[in-house]
């Protein structure tokens, strides 16, 4: 078995745009990698093309180049193309609680559909699988017959994460699965995933633009700046030693409240600019029209991906001196 | 523990479905109009079912001594050209017209609906095919292209019904397509997909089922709109064949004695017009009762 669950090769996704031979490039040029049970969060501002990586993982579109290997197997197809197995290893969360469930359906017809299409339980088993769904996201069996309308956001979302349970997925997808959920449910929502992600030992790919909720969950954090990762790092040092500029800038606009928590963040360097468009993304480093610290070369020359430490890797000229 | 919790669970799924079903059925019964078009539609299918019982005389049966007679005891709406009696023809018209119109808008709209759930589930090539197919024949007007397929096959019964099933096919096609679009953006069909389940499964569980509500909306109306345009064609002459009392083709042999026995042309003309009010009251009271946004108004 292959160390890595899920690993992407030189990702691109280019979209069409009403003029020929123009492209938004929401995802260029994308290595990353996840171990088995670990959670890879991807962090980015709006339109940095983390969800893109997230759908294409999916197979809601097709990669214009690149590889995607799931325990070694090429899913680089839309998910129409991939086989059975893949789709019941793979599975998603989506941001919206509201529209990913069928309003017509009462929660155990949507918690047992992935059941039946997978032939997961006997016809008289059924309803029980659905109750133990239900208990492992810590909803009571009341639920079983009520309508996604009477429910609300994070009892919503619960059931979409028992929906992406039912089949055992070896690997599960969280497109900000707490953006749309007030603060006081994130935290539950939050909870049960990292307690099932424990239980289970499964591996996630969580995207967020949410950075202090990566500090509780992730095992590892990917930067991604219009469509490229900029750093990977273990949670720790993310935190501690951010090294890419970018970085430092996304962690010093953390608002924060006390003295204390202000000498956590590295020294401010304020955020300025907004993220270019990614029909016409800068040459040299992408990020050099909003770097404080740009060289020479960082206007011509695009930057690779420098190891630093064991596991932390980083894409900015400021590292490749030696 | 479980056998002991099916049943009670069973009941909470009934009560949640009695629950929105008399949420539609409160709404629907506060409309006065709605449920004025529901008590017309009733009278008229209790009349069409029991016409036997209810018509007082053989509605075919001529009497040429009697003909043109005004109402009165015997005849309650006189008789026309022939000697029949037309209240007789009348109700057993009735038969005629409802059966013209609940037999093309379940052909009509089932094809229809077939159509525009696929152009919209798979859109693309195949959604371009089929709308630009249903655009071409929207472009002819409706009546004329009737009267060209009941010309082309000739009049009776099964022909009309064919040309009226298909002069409704575009219309259910692009009302469902639109409906469908809608519902497909949502996440839960891409769940729905990346989970596994099928094309087919993904489109009779997950998307029909949210189309319902206007599908039924449209059948309502589009009855009233089929009668209509039956009696249209059976003024004509092109619809149902003679000895057959259409609402039609009753107007059309009375209309020449308007001045002298106007009953005959009348009695007809509103029967066809209550019945199509009955229709588009029914309708709209649907179309509120069952429209999502109106659901916390009530």
């Amino acid at each position: 078995m292959p160390e890595n669950i899920l690993l992407i090769n030189k990702l691109k996704k280019y979209f069409p745009t009403t003029e020929r031979d123009r492209y938004v490039k929401a995802v260029d040029n994308v290595d990353l990698a996840l171990k088995r049970g670990e959670i890879l969060g991807v962090v980015g501002e709006s339109g940095s093309g983390k969800s893109t990586i997230a759908y294409t993982v999916m197979g809601m579109y097709s990669p214009t180049s690149g590889q995607i290997l799931f325990e070694g197997q090429d899913i680089s197809c839309e998910t129409s193309r991939r086989p059975m197995p893949v789709k019941k290893d793979l599975q998603i969360v989506f941001q919206d609680p509201g529209t990913s469930l069928n309003p017509q359906r009462n929660i155990l017809q949507i918690l047992e559909l992935p059941l039946k299409v997978h032939r997961l339980a006997d016809p008289d088993n059924t309803i029980r699988k659905v109750i133990e769904l239900l208990e492992m996201v810590e909803l009571s069996e009341e639920y079983l017959y009520k309508y996604p309308r009477a429910l609300g956001g994070g009892e919503r979302q619960l059931v979409a994460i028992a929906r992406a349970m039912a089949t055992g997925p070896k690997l599960m997808i969280l497109d900000e699965p707490t953006s749309a959920l007030d603060v006081s449910v994130q935290a539950k929502i939050v909870n049960t995933l990292i307690r099932l992600q424990s239980e289970l030992g499964m591996s996630c790919l969580f995207i967020t633009h949410d950075l202090s909720l990566m500090r509780n969950l992730a095992h590892r954090v990917a930067i991604m700046y219009l469509g490229k990762i900029m750093e990977v790092a273990p949670t720790q040092d993310f935190f501690e030693r951010p090294l890419h500029p970018y970085t430092q800038m996304l962690l010093s606009s953390i608002p924060v409240i006390s003295k204390e928590e202000e000498t956590l963040k590295p020294d401010r360097i304020t955020a300025h600019g907004e993220i270019p468009s990614p029909v016409d993304i800068p040459p040299g480093c992408r990020f050099h029209t909003r770097c404080t610290l740009a060289k020479d070369i960082c206007f011509t020359q695009e930057p690779d991906a420098i190891q630093i430490g064991p596991n932390h890797s980083v894409s900015c000229h400021l590292f490749s001196e030696d | 523990m479980e056998a002991s919790n099916t049943k009670p669970e069973k009941m909470n799924l009934e009560q949640r479905h009695i629950g929105e079903f008399q949420r539609i059925m409160r709404v629907f019964f506060r409309r006065k109009l709605a449920v004025l078009g529901l008590i017309i539609t009733l009278l008229f299918i209790i009349t069409a079912v029991f016409a036997p019982l209810i018509a007082p005389y053989d509605p075919y049966a001529f009497d040429t001594s009697k003909k043109l007679q005004p109402p009165s005891a015997g005849h309650l709406l006189g008789t026309d050209a022939m000697g029949r009696d037309t209240l007789s023809r009348l109700i057993y018209g009735s038969r005629i017209s409802l059966l013209v119109g609940i037999i093309s808008v379940g052909i009509g709209s089932i094809v229809g609906q077939i159509l525009g759930l696929v152009a919209a589930y798979f859109g693309g090539a195949v959604n371009t095919v089929i709308m630009r197919l249903m655009d071409a024949q929207m472009a002819f007007p409706g009546m004329l292209l009737m009267i060209v397929i009941a010309a082309v096959l000739g009049g009776g019964l099964k022909n009309v019904i064919i040309a009226l099933s298909v002069s409704m096919i575009p219309v259910t096609c692009r009302l469902i397509c639109g409906e469908a679009l809608s519902v497909v953006q949502n996440d839960y069909i891409t769940a729905a997909r990346s989970m596994g389940s099928s094309n087919l499964g993904i489109m009779l569980i997950h998307v029909y089922p949210n189309c319902i509500p206007s599908i039924i909306v449209m059948m309502t109306i589009m009855m009233g709109t089929n009668i209509l345009a039956e009696a249209g064609l059976s003024y004509l002459g092109l619809g149902v064949a003679i000895p057959h009392a259409a609402w039609g083709s009753m107007v059309n042999d009375g209309y020449r004695y308007l001045l002298t026995n106007p009953v005959q042309a009348l009695a007809p003309g509103v029967a066809i017009m209550l019945l199509v009010f009955g229709f588009n009251l029914m309708g709209d009271g649907l179309r509120d009762a069952l429209d999502p946004k109106l659901r916390s108004v009530i």
